[in-house]
């Protein structure tokens, strides 16, 4: 059953191709990646940190470290409305997304931890020639979060716990300008930064009986607000009096609180079973607004709105405890796109889309496991575009997620 | 061994899954009911790739018909032959260069480069031999020149002939430009003439006629009629399809729009120096702030008046106005540098009626047709494509040239894509859009 499982996975990486979403990463531990990514309904340990807090007293020994990391290998196509015979191919540099979890007990009640995570995150390059240039050529926006956390146990089957979220992040994002130059090349603009958010993640976990659980975690928006920023502008000479040199410029990019729902099933002592229904607060990111410090007539600030709507995720997993040495994991889920019509840009080219995965632990002693999961992302492919700029198209993405992971306890 | 092995096998994992680009579905143009194999483009300035003020071989090869035959080219079209200049080349009507924008005085002005006269007026440079062309285009040609053997004569001597056909007409002085085209046999064509019609009246400032054959008149509606049902007929008796375009108003023209009737601004001193100069018109005001222009006019008393809102100051009166003489303020502006409220409803007239006459062309014909008017009207209020926003302002706007007059290579494009998409409209084909983005637009200093 299982060997069929990884068989027609195998099968389906070489034959299909797909897609990915948003600037929200979900790749915070090998072992819920291999399970679609749930987790908020389980007990698995140092990574509650991340995915319910409140289950982080409930570890297992009394330290637990946990590493990972799931280079991402996305692919994006952009087709330009018909007719026209255009494509254009992004040459996005690989994503890494990792995590760092490590925690303690402090007295039979109380733990305490500190997880490391990159929940958000984007990296794609179209091209400094490409057709859309005048909307992106490259952005890259990281965001690694540093997020304390003390859980506490208050019945044997009741726990809750927090964090706070510090949230370091740095973007840099590069456009052409339409203003060329008597060699018809067009004027640039990089945009970079960096910034400190503020949010925190709290969570509780209810053993209701020996095979059934459920938790609820919600971790808060993190306002990402962006000032003196730098704004480097390369125009032609004649314009270069409208572009004034060190100007900086101040923004804001939200990333949306989730509120993630999630059960756990026991139906046999080697099986278990996680559904999680995760709901994105999108509907935060209305307009990704630019504020120069120096206006001219030719450089005005920049609204540009996005309308992003809320959006839920619906996740479903399995592990087979094969035996003392390995664990076996599949995984699906299903992600809506927060873009609405008409909004969809290529900075950001978002659809409905299919995750599968699986994973497995591999124990190669009581205390030390060897984590591997491989994520596959399919969207479907989505005919739109961004009806301010009057840019559209049709957008396949892919992407290929191989994960590696260490676990320690004792 | 093992581990190299695997070594090696992690390197291909990861090579394949850098290179697994997601599969599209392929989009393959198609024909539809028309037969693109022989284009031919007949027509003025507009198709022959005029730019910036000149012909050139940039302008050429950026012709909206060079686009159109481009896009076509993935379905079976045969080679589209233009009558190049040579490469670096180019020639205007009054025998100067492409125009570049320069800053003078601290202003941003498009100035005339040196050019190459010779390519009109030393006919060893004419390319006659290489005859026939598929775009047979002339600039500055009106509706009737197109039929007219006497259009490509040089032996009328300077000024009674058009050198720009007479360069690569098949026999100048015997061939005439429909002529020349039908020498193709055409399967497909374009015809997009008429501006030159309305233009050239008011390039004069309205000193031409309303009806009549001179350089500066509106061509007469009869004469008009004739020459567009005779040219769309003559395309077609080979059972030829093709597109009709129309004529766009001339409010969308930066030639006639950037100069604003009451762009004199003075400061208090100066509108109290002006009022007593012109003591002995009190019908003449200024005030602080924007003034009327001041302009002749016999019929006004003293023979001079400020301009109405509405009326348009042309573009080749800005030196005049910038100049020592301070022409519109110390000297009225001349009866050629503007046009008065009669005389541009008199070009609305005409523009309205020549645009009946070709859209029934078109229609009788059963031919795709492009409402330029219409398109150019929108684009006054501004428009947007693939990120980039377009508006009918001088040089900032983007659509025209320098010239204020033809628009800008990637105005070309935008106008070809309007062709391309009434083709396919009425032909039920595909032919792919031409992306806007590839093609330049007003380049700056």
């Amino acid at each position: 059953m299982k060997k069929f499982l990884l068989i027609g996975y195998l099968f389906f990486m070489y034959s299909i191709a797909g897609h990915t979403e948003g600037y929200q990463v979900n790749l915070q531990g090998q072992r819920q990646t291999g399970m679609g990514h749930i987790g908020t309904g389980l007990s698995l340990g140092v990574s509650s940190i991340h995915f319910n807090p409140g289950a982080l007293s409930l570890m297992d020994q009394k330290w637990e470290f946990s590493f990972g990391v799931s280079p991402i290998f996305s692919n994006n196509t952009f087709q330009k409305q018909m007719p026209s015979t255009y494509e254009a191919y992004s040459d996005n540099p690989v994503g890494t997304p990792f995590y760092f979890y490590g925690a303690g007990k402090i007295s039979d009640k109380f733990t305490i931890g500190i997880g490391v995570t990159t929940p958000y995150g984007n990296s794609l390059s179209w091209g400094d020639t490409w057709d859309g240039r005048y909307l992106i050529q490259d952005i890259s926006f990281h965001a690694i979060f540093i997020q304390p956390t003390v859980s506490y146990k208050i019945l044997d089957n009741l726990s809750i716990g927090a964090g706070f979220t510090i949230a370091p992040g740095t973007v840099e994002i590069n456009k052409a300008l339409p203003l060329q130059n008597q060699d018809g090349a067009d004027g640039q603009v990089e945009l970079s930064g960096s910034t400190l958010g503020y949010g925190f993640n709290a969570g509780i976990y209810f053993q209701a009986t020996k095979s059934f659980s459920i938790g609820v975690d919600y971790r808060s928006k993190i306002d990402m607000n962006m000032d003196g920023g730098d704004a480097v502008f390369t125009v032609p000479a004649s314009m270069q009096g409208y572009f004034p040199e060190g100007n900086t410029f101040s923004s804001s990019l939200p990333l949306p609180a989730n509120l993630v729902v999630g059960l756990g099933w026991n139906p046999g002592e080697k099986i278990t079973l996680g559904f999680d229904f995760q709901y994105v607060f999108w509907s935060a990111y209305q307009s990704l607004d630019f504020d120069f410090a120096e206006n001219t007539p030719a450089l005005q600030d920049s609204e540009n709105p996005r309308n992003f709507s809320n959006s839920a995720v619906y996740r479903i997993g399995a592990e087979y405890h094969l035996n003392k040495k390995f664990d076996l994991r599949a995984g699906f889920y299903y992600d809506q796109t927060p873009i609405p019509e008409d909004y969809l840009t290529p900075e950001t080219p978002g659809t409905n889309k299919y995750g599968m995965s699986g994973g497995l632990s591999w124990y190669i002693t009581d205390k030390f496991s060897i984590d591997v999961s491989f994520l596959y992302i399919q969207g479907q492919k989505r005919e739109d575009g961004y009806a301010l700029e009057d840019f559209y198209g049709t957008y396949y993405t892919n992407a290929f997620i191989p994960g590696f992971g260490l676990n320690y306890s004792f | 061994m093992k581990t190299r092995y695997l070594n090696y096998l992690l390197l291909l994992v990861t090579l394949v899954l850098w290179k697994c680009e997601p599969s599209v579905d392929e989009f393959v143009p198609q024909a539809g009911n028309a037969d693109f194999s022989v284009f031919v483009s007949v027509g003025d300035s507009y198709s022959s790739g005029y730019i910036d003020g000149a012909l050139s071989y940039t302008g050429q090869v950026n012709s909206f018909p060079n686009i159109i035959a481009s896009q076509l080219s993935s379905l079976g079209t045969g080679d589209f032959k233009q009558p190049m200049l040579p490469e670096g080349t180019s020639v205007g009507s009054s025998l100067n260069g492409s125009y570049t924008l320069q800053v003078v005085n601290g202003m941003l002005m498009p100035v005339p480069t040196q050019g190459n006269p010779e390519l009109l007026t030393d006919p060893t440079t004419w390319i006659n031999g290489k005859a026939p062309f598929n775009n047979v285009a002339v600039p500055g040609a009106k509706t009737y020149h197109l039929l007219a053997k006497e259009y490509g004569d040089p032996s009328l001597g300077m000024g009674n002939f058009n050198p720009y056909y007479a360069r690569f007409a098949s026999n100048p002085g015997t061939s005439t430009v429909i002529g020349d085209a039908m020498m193709n046999n055409p399967t497909f064509f374009s015809l997009w003439v008429g501006g030159n019609d309305v233009l050239w009246y008011g390039l004069g400032g309205g000193t031409g006629l309303e009806s009549g054959m001179g350089p500066y008149d509106i061509t007469p509606e009869s004469i008009f009629q004739l020459s567009i049902t005779t040219l769309a007929r003559t395309l077609t008796t080979n059972g030829a399809k093709g597109v009709m375009c129309n004529i766009p108003g001339i409010d969308a023209l930066p030639y006639f729009s950037y100069i604003k009737y009451n762009d004199l601004v003075v400061n208090a001193d100066t509108a109290a120096l002006l009022n007593y100069l012109y003591a002995a018109a009190p019908h003449i005001e200024f005030h602080e702030g924007n003034n009327p222009f001041v302009m002749a006019d016999v019929n006004a008393p003293g023979g001079i008046r400020q301009i109405k809102e509405g009326e348009k100051v042309l573009l080749s009166a800005l030196s005049d106005i910038l100049g020592d003489e301070h022409y519109g303020v110390l000297k009225p502006l001349t009866d050629e540098m503007v046009l008065d409220l009669d005389e541009l409803s008199v070009i609305d007239d005409a523009t309205d009626k020549f645009n009946t006459i070709i859209k029934d062309a078109a229609d009788n014909n059963d031919l795709a047709f492009v409402d330029a008017n219409a398109i150019l009207e929108n684009i006054i209020n501004g428009i947007v494509i693939d990120g980039v926003g377009y508006n009918t302002e001088f040089v900032t706007g983007g659509f025209f040239s320098l010239d204020g007059i033809h628009t800008s290579g990637r105005g070309y494009a935008i106008v070809a894509n309007e062709f391309i998409k009434a083709i396919n409209a009425k032909y039920g084909s595909t032919v792919p859009l031409a992306n806007v983005n590839d093609f330049t637009g007003v380049e700056y200093p």
